[in-house]
């Protein structure tokens, strides 16, 4: 069931981010429940008047492991400076690479994320791409030195689901580092259809934050992921157009004609 | 010295990063500090000296997704 990444083992296939949440005991209750054992963080600039608030703390003390993010960069060469100012803030060389140029639909740049993997994978990082689901992209992705990919279902924070699953399919099936699917994920449903379907994990932030009850949400998309995973290891049975029968016809059918 | 820290302009007697960030940084927090889009490590704010004109910044970690 357990996952490894850059010779990292997780036993939860559920990642989290810490945005959004109302109020820091939300964020807790919530990442606590859902069992994830890796949460994302961005870096800021610090706001010198108005002090820092401080969401490490409670983030170490609940023992996840810290997976800072670029988000704001809006091309390798920021994404690049803004991994730097990570390592040095949160004393790891992990790192989620997101470059988004556009505001609106905050669609990752293939092209800037591409050059910016390769430059910090030379630079000993352990690399993870947030990217559109192109299975092209992923395989160049993966050539350079990525850990892992991770395509996109639907525009981040959209909760619009797995609008990209014929695409993450053909991820899934081509790629030789694992796949975490990230952003759009709204519901349970979805993480669990993205694991049945072979992905290796999600990342989940707005879905648990923005719920009514994070920390009940939280708990719910922890056995979804475990039902997706432990549904694609069974094994689903084929897609077919026609019926076939679950119970055998008998005799008995046959004599009420 | 002219210096500005997160883009606000300062007037310091200071000529190490170290001192200068004594006001800013306590010894627990967790901060990246860059000068000039140079990140410096924590290690080095020491040996780190200050001339007029150079640019401060100063990253902390936030919520994000």
């Amino acid at each position: 069931m357990s996952l490894t990444i850059a010779g990292h083992t997780f036993s939860s296939r559920l990642f989290t981010g810490t945005g959004k949440y109302a109020n820091q005991e939300q964020m807790i209750a919530s990442i606590l429940a859902s069992g994830s054992e890796m949460t994302t963080l961005s870096l800021r600039r610090m706001d010198l008047k108005a002090g820092s608030d401080n969401i490490l703390k409670p983030l170490q003390k609940l023992g996840v492991k810290l997976l800072p993010n670029t988000s704001g960069a809006r091309d390798a060469k920021e994404a690049i400076y803004a991994a730097q100012l990570a390592r040095e803030a949160l004393e790891t060389n992990w790192v989620k690479v997101e470059i988004h140029p556009d505001q609106r639909y905050l669609m990752p740049d293939p092209i800037d994320t591409l050059k910016a993997v390769e430059e910090l994978v030379r630079q000993g990082f352990v690399v993870m791409p947030y990217i559109h689901a192109d299975p092209v992209l992923c395989k160049r992705l993966e050539e350079v030195g990525a850990q892992c990919v991770m395509p996109l279902g639907a525009p981040i924070g959209s909760n619009q689901g797995l609008a990209s699953k014929p695409f993450l399919d053909i991820i899934i099936e081509q790629s030789n580092v694992p796949v975490i699917v990230d952003a759009g994920i709204g519901a349970p449903s979805h993480a669990a259809a993205a694991l049945e379907a072979g992905a290796d994990a999600v990342l989940v932030n707005t879905a648990m934050a923005v719920a009514s009850h994070p920390e009940m949400m939280g708990k719910a998309f922890k056995l979804a992921v475990e039902a997706g995973r432990m549904a694609y290891e069974s094994g689903t049975g084929k897609v077919q157009q026609t019926a076939e029968a679950s119970s055998p016809f008998t005799e008995f059918l046959k004599e009420l004609v | 010295m002219q210096l500005y820290v997160n883009d606000e302009p300062v007037l310091s007697e200071h000529n190490t990063l170290s001192a200068l960030l004594e006001s800013y940084v306590s010894t627990e927090q967790r901060v990246a500090v860059a000068v000039n889009q140079q990140v410096v490590p924590r290690s080095l704010w020491s040996d780190c000296l200050l001339k007029d004109n150079d640019r401060i910044d100063i990253f902390e970690s936030i919520a994000g997704g």
